[in-house]
């Protein structure tokens, strides 16, 4: 997948780790990306213009991070958004409950950016 | 990676959020709330701190962290109860936390003691059940086939006019219609209206209209004109162009005064007229979140001191037009009216700006009563009331301190022991409670414990020990208690580490008074103590009756007054030498003449013929203040005697009168009658400079 | 092609010179001349009525309003052990600063500003009297008249507002 074609949406509570996500995509040259603090606005972003890909943080307040996937999967025209849910504690009953929701892939923090280079490319294909 | 610096500033902003977040929770939960969202809240807290700090590389934090969230996770998953113990253990794990968070801003590392005990105690409270083995198992990606996204296009109309002068100022308007048409497909306009016979080609005289299908938002499309920008005038809308012809609402008035029609000169792009579309329905933008600013704090000084002179210039104008003689004419009169009115709807904007809820700084003093019990071996809880009082923000910062101390010394000498308590018949856990109000135009703070109250007999003793009364002085009860503001007092004959730390009555009072602030202690044998603060809302401007005294004009704040009195003849008593006293309704209030207690005249003057102006003292006592004649009311503007001189017993501040004269704002607490002001009188009477204390309840 | 002779570096030659230079403020009062340094001065301006300061040393005539800020006035002769002026309309008041204080002298009236080399500064003899030594800080002979070089920090000092 072309890095310039690729559009990527940020989902994170805290500013500091969605500006440590979009220090490793400015760092990849991914110009396509939004941020947002919610999963609900994450959701009303991805209506108004879909992504490729959402990175979203698992703990947030309201809607976590699976809630998140499940209701991308369910959006009629989001079903092939790629979704890669970080996490500082992945336990096994998190990963079963995102692998059944189609969850792409999973990174812990924190991460180096070759980390979640690997992460990205596992799911879209080499940048 | 490095992560940048500028992310540090904000992990320790957000963390400075979370620790907020994670002690209001925490308190929840002590206060018997353990719902799913307040625990999972304060969980979310702990985690976000801790990714964070791994993020930064604070190993210590991100360890202590983990244990946190794991203690938190048993509470979580339900199999802990929120019992005493542990509620403990989650709030002293915070503070801990908090110190963490600020060792690592602050680059001054923890001492290395510290941490292990904060973090053995942590553990200690952990089941040994419940310590998880955490298995690292990889997530298998799940790699995805991606179908070109569908894009979601939508039309701008984008007016395009170059000012006249743009080719001059070296800007070609066909190189940003063609960067414009590059972000999606574009139709243009061309409208040459304005290229009259004869025009001047070095003039930009072409106006263009753009409609644009694209994918990008507006802020690209602005993005296209910031070169230009000065030079043109452009709107961008989302949606088709109204049924107005190109170029209408964004006339270049340049163009307009252009001459007459001639062939035009150049075409930049390719025109094509086509018909107008309708608009295309446009959703209203969604509310924005209320919207805040930070602002240099210097900065609102600076507005609030042109406010103040803002209002005192009113005064002056208004001065000025009296002695003109115009002051009839109903339009200055009225408009001088809405000045005035103008000008204290600023004062107060101004100051509702540097006004902040002390609920911060009341929150703060949870730790210190938890962390003043834990040494001293005692139980306390912290009620706070009145936490939305706001107050200015200078006083707020530096009431910190006093508060602290006086925190300290609640648990420290008026609470109790547990086994103390029980004997007395009271609940193990006292109680201490942080009050604010506004009353007179003043904010009163209050701190009470429920403890044993002050031990008279022992103050005494120690008072005469230490030759600070003779040991036949014959005090009240409220005056024993103001021994304890005494310089050199101590009543800790036991001094406890606490104690050690923190500070004798009399600094706080000097605290206090440095604020030009007052305390006061009131204490009930047995039922516990109070100590009050009452501050002065600073920089503000207060209604004062101006009045005259000895020949000097002098201004009395309106909030104190209860009433006016002209004294018939022969209706003031005297009690002895000095003090006069005067009848109210039945009761006897002492006199002070405000002349003589300031030392403009040597002798009290007679009642006969001057007028009495009742005030209520913010310790409620109330009092009769003799000035020789009333002038006015009006709004003044208090301006800080402090500042270039000091402080002056009896006089609160200054003010500025419309001749631009000085007048100084009596303060009727510290005018108290036959007493000299000037030097405090030799012992036994400690309250002599200062207040009364509060009677004993 | 001429080489430009005199002083290479005029800045430099003026340079070295400057930070010998003291410049005062010379007023008169009570007969007497004074200066201070005019690094302590904020501004001289007219006399104005100050307003009373109770339980103020009586050298203290008051406070007066200065755009906004609220500055005591010091009658310096009467500071200095001398007696208090008179009363006067043509009295000035020169404004000091020391250090974030800001007060204003009373003096009869300001005569000259003077830049005197720091090394024509003389000690104050020893006859004069203790009271007058504490707030001086030399003497300055110009043009045949004596200045007595005044110490501002001396004169404001905290007994001031005590």
């Amino acid at each position: 997948m072309k890095r310039s074609d690729l559009k990527v949406v940020v989902v994170d509570d805290t500013a500091v780790s969605r500006g440590l996500i979009t220090q490793v995509l400015d760092w990849l040259n991914i110009e396509g990306y939004r941020t947002f603090s919610d999963g609900r606005a994450a959701l009303a972003g991805l209506a108004a213009a879909p992504a490729n890909l959402v990175i979203s943080d698992y703990y947030m307040p309201e809607m976590d991070g699976l809630g998140l996937l499940e209701r991308v999967r369910k959006s009629r025209g989001l079903e092939r958004t790629g979704f890669i849910l970080v996490t500082g504690r992945a336990d096994p009953a998190m990963m079963a409950k995102g692998r059944a929701l189609g969850l792409n892939n999973l990174i812990n923090k924190p991460f180096t950016k070759e980390q979640m280079r690997n992460c990205i490319e596992a799911v879209v294909g080499p940048l | 990676m490095a992560p940048a610096t500028d992310l540090r500033a904000i992990f320790f902003e957000e963390a400075e959020e979370l620790l907020i977040a994670l002690d209001a929770g925490l308190r929840r939960i002590e206060g018997g709330d353990s719902g799913g969202e307040t625990v999972n809240a304060v969980f979310r807290a702990v985690h976000s701190i801790k990714g964070g700090a791994a993020a930064f590389g604070f190993a210590n934090l991100v360890g202590f962290a983990h244990s946190f969230e794991t203690l938190l996770d048993d509470l979580r998953s339900g199999e802990r109860a929120a019992d005493a113990v542990l509620v403990a253990a989650l709030l002293d794990a915070s503070y801990h936390l908090a110190d963490m968070v600020h060792a690592e801003r602050s680059e001054t590392p923890l001492d290395q003691a510290v941490q292990q005990r904060a973090h053995e105690a942590l553990l200690a409270v952990q089941d040994a059940a419940s310590q998880r083995i955490s298995i690292e198992v990889p997530f298998a990606a799940v790699p995805m086939e991606f179908a070109p996204l569908p894009v979601a296009e939508k039309l701008f109309t984008v007016d395009f006019a170059p000012h006249a002068d743009a080719f001059s100022a070296g800007h070609d308007p066909a190189l940003v219609l063609r960067d414009l048409a590059a972000l999606g497909r574009a139709e243009v306009t061309l409208d040459q209206s304005a290229l009259t016979e004869g025009f001047d080609p070095s003039q930009c005289l072409l106006r263009w209209r753009v409609r644009l299908e694209t994918d990008r938002d507006e802020a690209d499309l602005r993005a296209v004109f910031d070169f230009i920008a000065g030079h043109c005038d452009l709107s961008i809308r989302e949606g088709g162009a109204d049924a107005a012809p190109a170029g209408r609402e964004e006339v270049s008035p340049v163009a307009e005064a252009a001459p007459r029609p001639a062939t035009p000169a150049r075409q930049a792009a390719p025109a094509e007229t086509r018909p107008e579309g309708r608009p295309e329905g446009r959703a209203e933008p969604p509310a924005p979140p209320r919207a805040t600013i930070r602002v240099d704090v210097d900065r609102v000084d600076r507005l609030v001191n042109v406010a103040g002179e803002l209002v005192i210039h009113h005064a002056m104008l208004a001065e000025a037009i009296v002695r003109s003689g115009r002051r009839a004419e109903t339009d200055v009169e009225r408009s001088l009216d809405q000045l005035k009115q103008l000008s204290r709807q600023i004062q107060d904007s101004v100051m509702a700006i540097r006004a902040q809820p002390v609920k911060p700084l009341f929150d703060r003093m949870h730790r210190i009563l938890r962390e003043a019990a834990s040494v001293a071996g005692k139980q306390a809880r912290l009620v706070i009331e009145g936490e939305t009082t706001e107050v200015d923000r200078t006083i707020i910062e530096r009431l910190a301190d006093p508060l602290t101390h006086m925190v300290r010394n609640a648990v420290d000498h008026g609470i109790e022991r547990p086994e103390t308590r029980r004997a007395a018949g009271k609940t193990e856990t006292g109680v201490v409670t942080i009050q604010a109000a506004h009353r007179s135009g003043r904010i009163v703070i209050t701190l009470s414990d429920d403890g044993g109250g002050i031990n008279r007999d022992r103050v005494r003793q120690v008072a005469v020990e230490r030759g600070l009364i003779p040991a036949t002085a014959e005090l009240s009860p409220s005056e024993v208690d103001a021994l304890l503001f005494l310089p050199g007092f101590s009543t800790a004959t036991e001094v406890s580490s606490l104690s050690g730390r923190g500070v004798g009555m009399d600094v706080l009072r000097s605290e206090i008074t440095a604020l030009g602030g007052r305390i006061s202690i009131a204490s009930q044998p047995g039922k516990g103590t109070a100590l009050t603060i009452s501050l002065p809302l600073t920089l503000a401007v207060m209604d004062g009756m101006v009045v005259e005294a000895a020949g000097q004009v002098l201004i009395l704040p309106v909030a104190s007054i209860v009433e006016t009195l002209r004294p018939e003849s022969g209706a003031g008593h005297r009690l002895g030498a000095m003090d006069p006293v005067v009848e109210l309704r039945g009761i006897c209030l002492p006199v002070i003449d405000v002349g003589a207690a300031l030392g403009f005249r040597d002798a009290p003057a007679d009642l006969a013929g001057r007028i009495c102006v009742v005030v209520e003292r913010d310790d409620k006592n109330t009092v009769a203040l003799l000035v020789d004649a009333i002038h006015d009311q009006r709004q003044i503007v208090i301006k800080s005697l402090e500042d270039n001189y000091g402080h002056i017993p009896g006089i609160a501040a200054a003010t500025v009168l419309g001749d631009g004269s000085v007048a100084l704002i009596l303060d009727p607490v510290e005018l108290l009658p036959g007493r000299s002001l000037l030097k405090p009188p030799a012992a036994p009477a400690p309250a002599g400079t200062a207040r009364p204390p509060i009677a004993a309840e | 092609m001429t080489i430009a002779t005199g002083p290479l570096h005029p800045e430099s030659a003026l340079g070295a010179t400057t930070p010998e230079l003291r410049e005062f403020v010379v007023f008169r009062t009570l007969g007497q001349d004074f200066c201070i340094d005019i690094l302590c001065v904020r501004e001289i301006r007219g006399w104005t009525k100050p307003s009373n300061l109770p339980h103020a040393p009586a050298f203290v005539e008051g406070v007066i309003n200065l755009r906004g800020a609220i500055i005591p006035i010091v009658d310096l002769a009467d500071r200095l052990g001398l007696s208090a002026i008179a009363e006067d309309e043509r009295n000035v008041i020169i404004v000091t600063s020391l250090g974030e204080k800001v007060t204003g002298l009373v003096v009869e009236t300001v005569t000259d500003i003077l830049s005197v080399p720091a090394a024509d500064i003389q000690p104050v003899p020893d006859l004069s009297s203790d009271e007058l030594r504490a707030v001086l800080r030399g003497l300055v002979v110009h043009q045949g008249r004596l200045l007595r070089l005044l110490d501002i920090a001396a004169i404001l000092g905290p007994e001031l507002a005590a």
